[in-house]
């Protein structure tokens, strides 16, 4: 038996082996081993020796308390201990199997549990053919052999363990080498006695490694190759380099590094983690796992832009933004909101808006905060924000959208407020314009429309209802509606005005009549700009219309006073008429009384004058001194008396307009000449130089001859009348930059006294009666001058030095109009 | 003396005194009308060498007078001088244009009145020697 057990190493070897031992050795009916199959609790036979006559595949004994498992084998199993019956007939357990077992011969069983590791894992059963057969000899015997079959098992189960570890261990060896060499991190395995490097290939990948096979360097070489950072940018020492730093004991997890090898301008971000494992034989492998978050860094970097990007918008945006987190405490709190609150960041930031806000305001914020919260955008009407300490009234309006992470959790609030004061002022100031443009069109009793032309659609402003007299229900509003409520005379017209509009015209200007439901008439003036598509066609046409049955109606009354007037004014243009001609006839009355004083007064003079003459010219005999000197006083008396006739004549014409002016070229120089020639002997008389000085060859001159000469005649005689000694000088010239003729009779007589001049050419007023008798002359020359330059359009002007001599000047025109 | 015929229409008597006598006084032969009509006449039957026109004259004026003796083509180049006492505006320029050939205002000038006319009359000299 002892042999069976050593030599046999296999179960199904050893069990037949025992129990034929037993069988053959002891005398027994059989033996057999059951094995506990743990799914069907069925304890299998899986040795048996002896003849059984089929009663183990028959009986199915069973480990658990079912009836079948009842008997000895089942209560040896579950009991854990040697179940004996030598009475199979009477024993109380065994009654299932008494029927089937009675052909087999069977009087009496022992079973014994077979255990592994301690656990009963089956049993081994012996059956004899004679009653009370196991006594304690044969029990020992037997428990003896079911301890060798449990000794057995445990060898065998360890024996299996280990091929099965060996196996494993291959297997886990095999595949743990293709996950290293596939693994996507890499992996540098380092024998801390040795300073032995592996590196699996990814690690050489990440590491810019392309040939494994120059790879073998120690430290030493690495650290001619590599440069290690932190992310602060600080160089790491050689021996803070992870697998040093694993190496002495550390454990690392990520390490972010980044990796430069300074000569290839190469760069990795590189997480670093490992620890040092000893094996079986004490060796010290430092295990460096190594991963690439070159892409995590350059996505984080981004991502930090990304998050600065966000938070300039946020900070420049001209809205204000402000973010809360899930228990609305603010996060985010904008410089629109600092604005618009007067309340800094600073104050804000971390606390909760129910600190923030006042009640009543808070309790609605915050439900509309938490629907945000539940997932809502939330948008509030618009609020005004009364004035505060620190910021000024305004009105505002908001909305709340929840702020969700990447997994599309809500983790807070986002609140976007915009201040909306401008506009809320703008809509005041519209409505306002809306309701001043009513009142404006209401008191200037003018509506004003929009007509839709394709659409035929004719919109009408509230005054136009109320020129109309109608309310909009009554109204077609179309173009025919409108149509139907002119005057039926006004309509073929405001027909035609339409179709030249719509034809290509400018406006509709048209003063139209409308009749009102009750009967009355107004007058509107309607306007209406068109205006076109590309084509030109007219897409609306629109305007205003206005009530001016008012303005018609004062200008019929302005018109009717206008006619009154005007029959007024022709009326008394008659009359004027009359009295003109009236005055006409009188001074034609006058103009004839002149010419026949003229006329009458001459006609006696002539005889006088005439006769005279003769008579000292001897022709009628001969005279005596004293009648000659007598009949010369006559004729002086006579030809004053005619010069006063003359210049009375003069005075009157030029005073009632009589004297009329032609206006002909002549040669001024010609006419002076001819002056000068006339009174030579007057000059000569008095022993006079008189002198005619002029630079010019012509003087052509537009004006009246005869006054010019009249002027100049009056003028130099009367120079040569009051002067005794020296000369008389006639100078003309044109000064420069004039268009004026300048005449000048300069004099060496006796001159003016001041306090004379302003009198000089006043009619009757020759200066100094005294002189009167001396000097003859009727007092009217200047007067004359002074009247005739008028007339001519010039100036007569003198100057005096009492007893030295005058000057008279005289300026006239070259042409009629020139300036003086 | 073979003097020259002047006809002197002149309605006032002292006036045609004067003027004949201060003209036959300078050798003149004086012809006398007392008015327009008998002027004109006169003209026709004499053409003389000078015509001496009043223009205020009874009936007709002298500018009628005037234009009438300028329609008479034998009396064209006879030199005609209005003697007037007119002095109103335009007297000598309508007179020059009904056909004067002249302006002599009244009072005349005895001492003067002789020179005056024989500017308009042919040099005696010359006609003498034609």
């Amino acid at each position: 038996m002892n042999h069976a057990l050593v030599h046999l190493k296999r179960r199904d070897e050893l069990f037949p082996e025992i129990c034929r031992i037993v069988v053959e050795c002891g005398g027994f009916l059989m033996a057999w081993v059951g094995w506990h199959d743990p799914q069907t609790e069925q304890l299998v036979p899986v040795a048996k020796w002896g003849d059984d006559w089929e009663y183990l595949s028959t009986a199915r004994l069973y480990a658990d308390d079912r009836p079948e498992g009842l008997g000895p084998v089942g209560v040896s199993f579950r009991s854990g201990t040697p179940y004996i019956c030598n009475d199979f007939e009477r024993d109380p357990t065994t009654a299932p199997w008494r029927k089937l077992a009675k052909p087999t011969g069977i009087r009496a069983s022992a079973t014994f549990p077979i255990r592994l590791n301690q656990a009963v894992v089956g049993v081994f059963g012996v059956y004899a053919s004679e009653l009370d057969y196991f006594q304690e000899k044969e029990i020992m015997l037997l428990s003896g052999a079911a301890a060798d079959i449990s000794f057995a098992l445990d060898n065998f189960a360890r024996e299996e363990d280990r091929l099965r570890s060996e196996a494993n261990l291959r297997t886990v060896q095999s595949q743990f080498a293709t996950v290293v060499q596939h693994l996507e991190e890499g992996l540098v395995v380092m024998d801390a006695a040795s300073g032995v490097l592996q590196w699996n290939p990814a690690a050489l990948r990440m590491h810019g490694v392309s040939s494994p096979d120059e790879w073998t360097l120690g430290m030493k070489g690495l650290a001619e190759i590599f440069e290690l950072y932190t992310l602060d940018g600080a160089l790491v020492p050689l021996e803070k380099w992870p697998l040093a730093r694993v190496v002495r004991g550390e454990v690392l997890r990520d390490v972010e590094l980044r990796v430069r090898r300074p000569r290839e301008q190469w760069e990795r971000f590189i997480a670093y983690s490992g620890c040092i494992v000893n094996d079986v034989n004490g060796k010290s492998l430092a295990f460096v796992t190594t991963r690439d978050v070159t892409e995590r860094k350059h996505f984080e970097e981004a991502l930090i832009e990304a998050s600065e990007f966000s938070q300039q918008i946020i900070t420049g945006a001209g809205e204000g933004i402000l973010v809360l987190d899930a228990d609305l405490r603010y996060r985010v709190f904008n410089p629109v909101m600092e604005q618009l609150t007067g309340i800094p960041s600073s104050e804000v930031i971390g606390k909760q808006v129910t600190d923030m806000l006042p009640p009543p305001m808070g309790l609605d914020t915050f439900s509309r905060l938490n629907r945000a919260l539940q997932g809502e955008v939330v948008h509030s009407a618009d609020t005004f924000v009364p004035p505060t300490p620190t910021a000024p009234g305004r009105w505002i309006s908001s909305k709340k959208a929840p702020l969700r992470n990447a997994r599309g959790e809500v983790v807070g609030v986002i609140v976007i407020v915009n201040e909306i004061t401008n506009r809320k002022l703008s809509e005041e100031s519209l409505q306002k314009t809306v309701t001043e443009l009513a009142n404006a069109q209401r008191i200037a009793n003018m509506g004003s429309w929009e007509w839709d032309v394709p659409l035929n659609r004719l919109r009408w402003s509230e005054q136009i209802f109320q020129i109309f007299g109608i309310v909009p229900d009554e109204f077609g509003g179309n173009y025919e509606a409108f149509l139907s409520r002119l005057h039926p005379d006004d309509q073929p017209a405001m027909e035609h005005a339409k179709a030249a509009v719509l034809a290509g015209g400018e406006r509709l200007d048209i003063e139209t009549r409308i009749v009102l439901p009750n009967g009355s008439i107004k007058v509107l003036h309607v306007l209406g700009d068109p205006a076109r598509d590309d084509a030109g066609n007219v897409l609306t046409l629109s305007g205003t219309a206005l009530d001016i049955t008012q303005r018609t109606r004062a200008e019929e009354a302005v018109r009717e006073a206008r006619d009154h007037l005007e029959m007024k004014v022709a009326e008394r243009t008659v009359e004027l008429e009359a009295a003109r001609r009236q005055a006409e006839s009188a001074d034609r009355l006058k103009s004839a009384f002149l010419a026949t004083m003229s006329h009458e007064l001459r006609t006696p003079l002539n005889s006088i004058i005439g006769f005279t003459g003769i008579i000292l010219q001897n022709l009628a005999g001969p005279l005596n001194p004293e009648q000659s000197k007598q009949l010369k006083m006559v004729q002086g008396s006579a030809r004053h008396l005619l010069a006063l006739i003359n210049d009375v004549l003069d005075i009157s014409k030029i005073e009632a307009g009589q004297l009329e002016v032609s206006q002909r070229e002549f040669d001024l120089i010609r006419s002076a000449q001819k002056v000068v020639n006339m009174v030579r002997p007057l000059a000569a008389k008095k022993n006079l130089e008189l002198r005619l000085e002029c630079l010019m060859s012509t003087l052509p001159l537009v004006s009246d001859e005869r006054r010019v000469e009249q002027i100049l005649m009056n003028l130099i005689s009367n120079s040569i009348k009051f002067t005794e000694v020296g000369s008389v000088t006639v100078a003309l010239d044109v000064p420069e930059r004039t268009s004026m003729v300048r005449i000048r009779v300069i004099d060496t007589g006796i001159g003016i006294q001041s306090s004379d001049l302003q009198n000089l050419f006043v009619p009757f007023r020759q200066v100094d009666s005294g002189l009167t008798r001396k000097h003859e002359g009727t007092g009217l020359g200047l007067a004359i001058c002074r009247r005739l330059t008028d007339l001519l359009n010039g100036l007569i002007s003198v100057e005096s030095v009492f007893g030295q001599g005058s000057t008279f000047c005289v300026t006239l025109p070259l042409k009629p109009g020139a300036k003086q | 003396m073979s003097g020259r015929v002047v006809l002197l229409i002149e309605d006032n008597e002292q006036n045609r005194y004067l003027t004949t006598y201060l003209l036959e006084g300078n050798g003149y032969r004086v012809v006398s009308a007392v008015d327009g009509r008998r002027g004109i006449e006169a003209a026709h039957t004499l053409v003389p060498d000078l015509i001496l026109l009043d223009i205020q004259l009874p009936e007709m004026d002298g500018y009628e007078v005037a234009r009438q003796i300028r329609q008479v083509p034998k009396l064209e180049g006879v030199p005609m001088i209005a003697v007037t006492s007119y002095a109103m505006v335009g007297d000598r320029e309508r007179a020059l244009e009904s056909g004067c050939t002249g302006y002599i205002e009244k009072p005349i000038n005895p001492e003067t009145f002789i020179t005056e006319i024989e500017q308009h009359l042919p040099a005696k000299g010359r006609g003498g020697v034609l």
